[in-house]
């Protein structure tokens, strides 16, 4: 069961997220946070969404794994030096540490993934933190699939290894800042010394990447794709450099659109999987169009059961799952993987059937 | 936080509490990084590791200091000096670091461990940037003067490096997905 109640909000509630540095609550005037409404689940459906969350995450693993050893790098439109990287850290067992699957879910049918933000998935604070403290303010009793914090404390002496952890995003954007900011306090609690930089910071001596004070970087969690690293002027330093990368390479490989027609063919009719393919013909009826590596809704278009292919390159077509829609609102659910466990929900919602980095987040609790 | 997988355990079994993380904690127990009404924190409360280590509220602070950096490429360099005098001599106490050598090329003066001045950069002829360290008393003095050659001090060599090689495709997309 999941529907969407509509609730009153708490009377200052701006002032209640920003006490916890909740600062990007409204993006242009509109609410991004939203409490007039929440999403109540009952625990069959949050045992289904774990359930599947997990399930799919082992899939991906091993996606990974045959795509390393079978050398299926082509159909991720990735080239030699990006391969080569993603292959170093997966058979160096470089461990992950989150990622978000984003599912079209109505609560009774199976969860089916749309996507796996396995690189750079940000809405983290708010589906971590804010949410929770509604929870403790307005439904005490109730609960919430929720557990990313402590998973992400007690990942951390796993990715962490036994130094400084630097943290590097593109701090101008509020959203980036935050989620990195709030993985770094994670990471302090969990014992290991922190520094935060720009990305634009990063510094290389000409045999390590090293920070403004000029230490080394030995392990660098980035909120910046995998993608843009190896377009740019760095990027010839990262295979000889000693930095272990958070996420790790092999991450790419996920969060690339392209993986989908591979979880398909390798788990054909899985119930939490989509038809996907990179020929629009293999799809029947409607379907997602949707580039190898956009973000947020970026380059996303709907394609009725008559349109053909688009004509850009790098395209996946995913057969058109519609997400749920509660009073006029689609909403789609974010499954957080902390590790290698299924750790929490967030739920994003829009008025038009594509989400977006402008949808809005809802809390959700279960009973 | 609600620890899910602990659910099974919630109110059938005992009413009115509900079974997560916190189940044995005291009533005023609050999360242990963020004390929304709490006072304010200090950013890294080392002293104290096991309680709360940062509030949000300086989350948001930490956002203001990093905020609207930009280093577009830069190349930077430093010298390498054979003494810590020598390299004192150049910069003030406390710039001087005694490392091994980072470069691959370019005469750091040789493998092993230097003296070396802060890094600086190479275009200092012609950008004077603030708060860059510079090339050093001895070296922007031979520049000046035109002289080859260093007497007694100066630098032995030169490590090379570069800053922004990350970051110009962030200035153009988002980031986050």
């Amino acid at each position: 069961m999941m529907r969407r109640e509509r609730i009153t909000p708490r009377a200052d509630w701006q002032r209640e997220v920003e006490s916890i540095g909740f600062g990007f609550h409204t993006i242009d005037g509109q609410p991004y946070w939203r409490e007039d409404a929440c999403y109540v689940f009952d625990t069959d459906a949050i045992d289904e969404v774990e359930a599947a969350t997990a399930e799919l995450h082992g899939m991906c693993l091993e996606a990974v794994d045959r795509i390393v050893r079978d050398g299926r790098y082509d159909a991720l439109g990735i080239n030699d030096d990006a391969a080569r990287l993603a292959e170093r850290s997966w058979f160096d067992r470089e461990p992950s540490l989150y990622g978000r699957m984003d599912l079209s879910w109505d609560g009774v049918s199976p969860p089916k993934l749309l996507e796996y933000n396995a690189d750079t998935p940000t809405s983290l604070f708010e589906a971590s933190v804010v949410q929770w403290y509604w929870l403790e303010a307005c439904y005490p009793d109730a609960d919430q699939f929720n557990s990313i914090h402590e998973k992400l404390i007690a990942r951390w002496p796993i990715v962490g290894g036994g130094g400084r952890v630097h943290f590097a995003a593109c701090y101008d954007n509020p959203e980036d800042g935050t989620t990195t900011d709030y993985l770094l306090d994670t990471c302090l609690q969990a014992g290991h010394e922190v520094q935060a930089l720009d990305i634009e910071e990063i510094g290389w001596n000409g045999r390590v990447f090293i920070d403004l004070a000029d230490r080394p970087i030995d392990r660098l969690f980035k909120l910046y794709p995998w993608e843009w690293l190896l377009d740019e002027a760095f990027a010839k330093h990262i295979a000889p450099s000693r930095t272990r990368f958070i996420e790790p390479a092999w991450k790419m490989l996920l969060s690339n659109k392209a993986i989908l027609p591979l979880l398909w063919e390798w788990f054909p009719n899985h119930p939490n999987l989509l038809p996907a393919s990179l020929r629009r013909e293999e799809i029947a009826g409607a379907a997602v169009a949707k580039p190898f590596w956009g973000r947020e809704g970026e380059g996303i278009s709907v394609l009725d059961p008559h349109q053909g292919a688009v004509v850009a390159p790098h395209t996946v077509y995913q057969a058109l799952a519609p997400l749920p829609v509660f009073d006029g609102r689609h909403a789609l659910v974010g499954s957080w993987i902390v590790g290698n466990e299924a750790a929490g929900m967030g739920i994003r919602e829009d008025n038009d059937r594509i989400t977006r980095n402008t949808s809005c987040f809802v809390p959700h609790l279960f009973r | 936080m609600a620890n899910k997988d602990k659910k099974s355990l919630s109110s059938k079994a005992s009413p009115g509490r509900k079974a997560d993380a916190k189940f044995d904690l005291p009533p005023d127990y609050r999360h242990p990084s963020f004390y929304p009404n709490g006072k304010a924190e200090p950013l890294f409360n080392v002293g104290e590791r096991g309680k709360r280590m940062r509030s949000a509220a300086v989350v948001v602070g930490v956002l203001g200091l990093f905020g609207y950096a930009a280093w577009p490429r830069t190349d930077v360099q430093r010298n390498s000096y054979a003494s810590k005098q020598d390299c004192e001599h150049d910069y003030a106490t406390g710039q001087c670091t005694y490392a091994p050598s980072t470069s691959t090329s370019g005469g750091g003066g040789g493998g092993g461990y230097h003296y070396y001045g802060p890094w600086y950069r190479s275009d200092w002829r012609t950008n004077t940037v603030a708060g860059d360290p510079g090339p050093g008393r001895s070296y922007a003095s031979s520049a000046r003067s035109g002289a080859s050659g260093f007497a007694g001090h100066g630098p032995t060599g030169f490590d090379f490096g570069s800053r922004g090689g990350f970051g110009s495709s962030g200035r153009v997309g988002s980031r986050g997905g």
